[in-house]
């Protein structure tokens, strides 16, 4: 890196700590960025400040929120007593787009993974235990389809079911809109499997 | 399924080679360390997606270089392009006509058969290198399989890492059972298909070997699954059965699982027992008949691909003639050349006759070219 000026060289550095930026990327962006007018290189560093500042978790669900609770905790039309278990904030952001759930969300801000030093300590799962009132009807885990999703669905149902509220998982299916033919042959064993009476 | 050209950039000791493959029998002569094994390991890695030398894929890329390319023309019932792209700073590409894809659906594109000196100890070396062995040619024929067998993998590599924590931190056990559905299903499932391949296995590799043998000998291959370990009888399971003596013996080893800090059941502790006239062949078989069985095996592979594929797959032949008799030699070369696309190296090409030589395209290689 010596062979850039010192605040360019901790630029290149700094952008290379995000996800998905390797060193070749972060040089491009470290030169495009060098060559844009002061004030536009202003309104990126300021909108990441600002991001960082007023973005806060969400006290009830832990989804990134401006305000808290959250516009989805507090807005009176969503069904509070029907819960949806995600792993991450991106994943409420993908359910909300589908416009077809009316209930809350859980975020638990990662999965059971013993390799990386994560057990249910680590998420949110007290919290989320203590969300479960005699009013709530359904638990629904959305986590991901992968083998820390699958556990992590199993240890919530262990932990959950005794409470005495209704716990389903997420099914694997045919991707709608698409052929069959072009389905991938894993995806298609999944489907087959899960399969429903008509 | 053949291999028309072939295009290494870049790769081990290979600058920049291009050849054409002869569609049946390819000979490349060398001294040692000139880079003929190099050469078998860029077409495995077009097959596989990754190399059976390393797990590090940089070391592929020629010193000094950022990156290697691989590239091959397929003939299969259409043209195929196949190219692996290694580079240092970037993952791995893998491409099928240009187009970048998954190792799920690049697998399976150009199968293979590898036969090294190592396949020779296949009834004498352990265990999980017979397991490896029949892994790796399920994958290419079975998609669902793959998928399977690294989910498997990765529930046991966590399950093990929690079994190891909870002997420090007692209160951790109460979690292991978390993992425990998932062993068993995918568990049983691997279980289930390999004990299914291995029986379409053991009656080709009978056939094959009956004739190596001139019938004087039968061959049984035998899938154990390690609930049925201690057990002289080989029996098929059904998928439920399995599913019940895997949870049985789950339960059975729960408490040494905990005292020994790692899983204890399921297919990684499975076995393939090969029996000569009823006898195991690990034990009482001489050195001639412990190769004749697995050169049986390897032929049986070659129709097990064919009938699942349609189409017969690359057979790569690492320095094996020098480990063969003339009989067993020229018995292989003669089923290989009417079959299947074969590349051979060999640091001698008198362990070839005459007629071999002149049907196969002779290659020479020194130090990382090929003349």
């Amino acid at each position: 890196m010596s062979r850039y000026p010192k605040p360019m060289a901790r630029l290149i550095e700094e952008l290379t700590r995000l996800p998905g930026i390797g060193p070749k990327t972060a040089q491009r962006l470290a030169f495009f960025l060098i060559n844009q007018s002061p004030a536009e290189v202003q309104a990126l560093a300021d909108s990441i400040v600002d991001a960082k500042k007023r973005t806060n978790y969400c006290s009830q669900c832990f989804h990134f929120t401006e305000e808290d609770p959250c516009p989805i905790c507090s807005d009176p039309k969503r069904n509070k007593n029907f819960i949806c278990v995600v792993e991450e904030p991106r994943d409420v952001i993908a359910m909300e787009r589908t416009k077809s759930f009316e209930g809350i969300y859980h975020v638990l801000h990662g999965a059971i993974s013993p390799l990386e030093g994560i057990g249910p300590n680590q998420l949110r799962i007290k919290e989320l235990v203590a969300r479960i009132g005699p009013d709530v009807q359904e638990v629904v885990l959305a986590t991901d389809p992968n083998v820390e999703g699958e556990a992590t669905a199993m240890y919530l149902a262990r932990l959950l079911k005794p409470i005495g509220v209704k716990v389903t998982r997420m099914a694997h299916g045919m991707p709608v809109g698409s052929d069959l033919e072009y389905v991938d042959e894993v995806t298609l064993a999944k489907a087959l499997e899960g399969r429903r009476e008509l | 399924m053949h291999i028309k050209t072939l295009h290494l950039r870049d790769f081990r000791n290979y600058s920049d080679q291009s050849l054409e493959l002869n569609p049946g029998l390819n000979i490349f002569v060398g001294d040692n360390a000139q880079g003929k094994t190099n050469l078998l390991e860029a077409i495995y890695v077009l097959s596989l997606s990754k190399s059976y030398r390393t797990g590090r894929e940089t070391e592929l890329i020629k010193h000094g270089a950022n990156q290697t390319i691989i590239h091959a023309q397929v003939q299969k019932m259409a043209r195929l392009d196949l190219a692996v792209q290694v580079s240092l700073a970037t993952s791995k590409k893998l491409l099928v006509n240009q187009k970048s894809t998954n190792a799920n659906s690049f697998v399976g594109q150009l199968n293979t058969v590898l036969f090294t000196p190592d396949s020779l100890q296949l009834v004498k070396g352990s265990p999980g290198d017979r397991r490896r062995f029949l892994d790796i040619q399920i994958c290419q024929i079975d998609a669902v399989y793959r998928t399977t067998l690294l989910k498997y993998q990765r529930v046991v590599r966590q399950r093990n890492s929690l079994l190891k924590e909870a002997q420090m931190q007692r209160s951790l056990v109460k979690q292991v059972p978390v993992w425990d559905t998932q062993l068993v299903a995918l568990g049983s499932e691997l279980i289930w298909r390999r004990q299914e391949i291995l029986s379409i296995l053991e009656e080709f590799a009978q056939r094959a070997h009956e004739t190596i043998s001139h019938e004087l000998e039968n061959l049984q291959v035998a899938y154990a699954p390690f609930f049925a370990a201690n057990t002289q009888e080989h029996k098929q399971y059904t998928l439920a059965e399995i599913e019940q003596f895997f949870w049985s013996e789950l339960k059975d080893r729960r408490e040494e699982e905990l005292r020994r800090g790692y899983t204890l059941v399921g297919p990684q502790r499975d076995d393939i027992i090969f029996l000569i006239n009823g006898l195991d062949l690990k034990t009482f078989g001489s050195q001639g008949q412990q190769r004749t069985a697995v050169l049986a095996y390897i032929l049986a592979e070659l129709e097990l691909m064919s009938r699942e594929a349609g189409e017969y797959p690359v057979v790569l032949l690492d320095d094996v003639m020098s480990e063969l008799d003339q009989t067993r030699r020229s018995f292989l070369l003669s089923i290989l050349n009417r079959k299947a696309q074969t590349i051979v190296t060999t640091t001698n090409l008198a362990s070839f006759d005459e007629k071999t030589r002149q049907e196969a395209r002779v290659f020479r290689i020194e130090s990382g070219r090929i003349l």
